[in-house]
């Protein structure tokens, strides 16, 4: 006999905890998952077939052809796309020499931006929007790409992010880098930069999500369907053709796809950026 | 002597030089902040005291306290603030339960961590207009959740357009969203945890529930107010879900059941050109914003101290 008596049955014990643990888990992830295995059910569906109950049978790619024809939906994603593109290098480019200079040089004013970035970025854009939306209207900003990315083209928390990150980082290599003669410009670009591949993952990743699924800023700001972007798109769409869940359902698989597929491949860089949003507060 | 003038005045430049280029870098991204967060913010109080017709912008009008104590004077208003803090109160502490827990099991268990960790975290990194418009089919009448909940009870009736079943709906629909991100903040909360206490405990006798009470929950109380303050003010700023809801009508229906404090702005502002109502509510989502995390933050540094 191997054990004895007694922590054979603590062993055994641990077994049946574990495997509680797991079956909780996969019920949470049953429940999690299924809405999603839904979406893509119902847009394989004929609306006829859909309405008749549960069958595998009769599949079809009909609704994904049909909501291009009813819709500008190739429009919406090219809208989101260039959106999304902007607000992203908008971020990095903005945010990389703020955080930088935050986090490295001494000036007068540091302390006060730094309290301003603080106070900015818990502010909800709800409280503002408003006032936002008069002066898009004044400079005649609705309706175009304007006033759908300059107002998110700056997100306070990255610039907090990467100054948080430049805090971190040796000076070492930056002081050897100005020996060899480079400057400023030349230290950001081709030393700072490459050091923080990370930090710049993560701007890209909180600007992705932030801007792609981004809902209220463009339905305030634009009503042209020709500039609409793929979440206020489908919104309408559903408003018009309520009565055809499966066409709604395709356009949904449409939206949320190159989410997806970046959650997929890069799914810890998503999840750490993510995290490092818990520190906002 | 000269030697050493002309080292200073080198130096000098260098710092001067330095002090430019730091203005250099943060200039454009403080001027867009500026020009689009903070200036909005304060016309935000600005147009608050004023009376605003959007189509005639310029004639604006002081008007004093006023839109404050109509808005506090509107049962629509003190409705929309009331529903909305009775939506925080009933969605935090579920979803912070139900997130504890699961970070719990999930920091336990030594095989599929990442797998389960990732699983749950997908419907807080989707657009809520998908989830709200998946939502909207699973509980319509005789959709498939719909017809679920009918054997515990339930009504066969479309959720979202029935006066009881809209604010359950909302807030399963929310934590369903959101709460593996909450899931992901214990988690990062929990590694900070040294196993040694465990197993000290363990050589004690303790057993999972004792260990949880004397030593997961007191070692997890920063990361427990970290969270609340977070979930509290997502939760007080719900509004996407709503306005996909409201299919195009009248927004927070039915019957005003879920037209939360943001819903209200919006609608004032966006359908009904009360610029003014809308501001001053947007000055109040602002104060609790505030009051919440100054006050959090004051415990928080009290414990850490």
């Amino acid at each position: 006999m191997k054990y004895p008596n007694k922590s054979r049955s603590m062993l055994h014990r641990r077994a049946i905890s574990s495997f509680f643990k797991y079956l909780i888990l996969s019920i949470c992830m049953f429940a999690v998952l299924a809405p999603f295995f839904y979406i893509i059910y119902a847009s394989l569906q004929t609306p006829a077939g859909f309405a008749k109950g549960f069958s595998l049978r009769g599949l079809t790619l009909q609704n994904y052809i049909e909501i291009v024809k009813v819709s500008q939906l190739f429009r919406w994603y090219f809208n989101t796309f260039l959106v999304t593109g902007i607000v992203i290098l908008g971020n990095l480019i903005l945010g990389v020499p703020a955080g930088y200079a935050l986090a490295r040089f001494s000036f007068r004013g540091k302390d006060l931006l730094f309290t301003i970035l603080l106070g900015v970025m818990i502010i909800p854009i709800q409280s503002y929007l408003i006032p936002l939306y008069v002066m898009m209207s004044r400079l005649n900003w609705l309706n175009t790409y304007l006033s759908v990315t300059v107002p998110i083209i700056v997100y306070p928390f990255c610039i907090f992010f990467l100054r948080q990150f430049y805090l971190t980082i040796p000076k070492d290599i930056e002081d050897a880098a100005k020996i060899d003669g480079l400057g400023p410009f030349g230290t950001l670009i081709r030393i700072v930069v490459p050091l923080s591949k990370g930090a710049l993952a993560t701007v890209t990743i909180l600007s992705l999500l932030w801007t792609w699924n981004n809902l209220v800023l463009p339905a305030t700001m634009i009503n042209d369907p020709d500039y609409y972007v793929l979440t206020v798109g489908l919104n309408t769409l559903k408003n018009v053709h309520y009565s055809l869940p499966t066409l709604n359902m395709a356009g949904v698989v449409y939206m949320i796809a190159p989410i997806m597929i970046g959650f997929l491949f890069f799914q810890r860089y998503f999840i750490e950026s993510m995290i490092s949003t818990g520190l906002k507060y | 002597m000269g030697k050493l003038l002309h080292k200073t005045l080198h130096f000098n430049r260098e710092k001067f030089y330095s002090k430019i280029v730091a203005y250099l870098f943060v200039f454009p991204a403080f001027f867009v902040i500026a020009a689009v967060i903070i200036y909005p913010i304060i016309q935000s109080f600005v147009m608050s005291f004023q009376q605003i017709d959007l189509l005639n912008y310029s004639q604006r009008e002081f008007v004093g306290l006023r839109n404050y104590i109509e808005i506090f004077k509107s049962p629509t208003f003190t409705r929309s603030l009331k529903l909305t803090l009775m939506f925080v109160a009933v969605v935090v502490p579920i979803q912070s339960f139900i997130s504890l827990m699961i970070s719990i099991l999930l920091h336990r268990i030594k095989k599929g961590k990442t797998f389960f960790r990732a699983g749950l975290f997908v419907p807080y990194i989707t657009s809520t207009v998908a989830v709200t418009m998946v939502f909207m089919r699973l509980f319509t009448k005789n959709g498939p959740l719909t017809l679920l909940f009918t054997k515990l009870g339930f009504a066969n009736v479309t959720w979202f357009a029935n006066m009881k079943l809209a604010f359950p709906f909302l807030s399963t629909l929310y934590i369903w969203k959101n709460f593996g991100f909450y899931v992901l903040l214990f988690m990062n909360g929990l590694n900070t945890i040294s196993p040694e206490l465990y197993e000290a405990a363990e050589m004690d006798g303790a057993n999972g529930l004792r260990k949880f009470y004397h030593i997961t929950l007191p070692m997890l109380r920063p990361f427990l107010l970290l969270v609340l303050i977070t979930e509290m003010i997502d939760a007080f700023k719900v509004f996407d879900e709503i306005y996909v809801l409201s299919r195009g009508g009248s927004l927070g229906s039915p019957a005003g059941s879920m037209l939360t404090l943001v819903a209200y702005i919006y609608a004032q502002a966006f359908r009904y050109n009360n610029l003014g109502y809308g501001a001053a509510s947007s000055v109040v989502l602002l104060v609790f914003v505030w009051l919440v995390t100054t006050v959090l933050r004051r415990s928080f540094s009290d414990e850490i101290s």
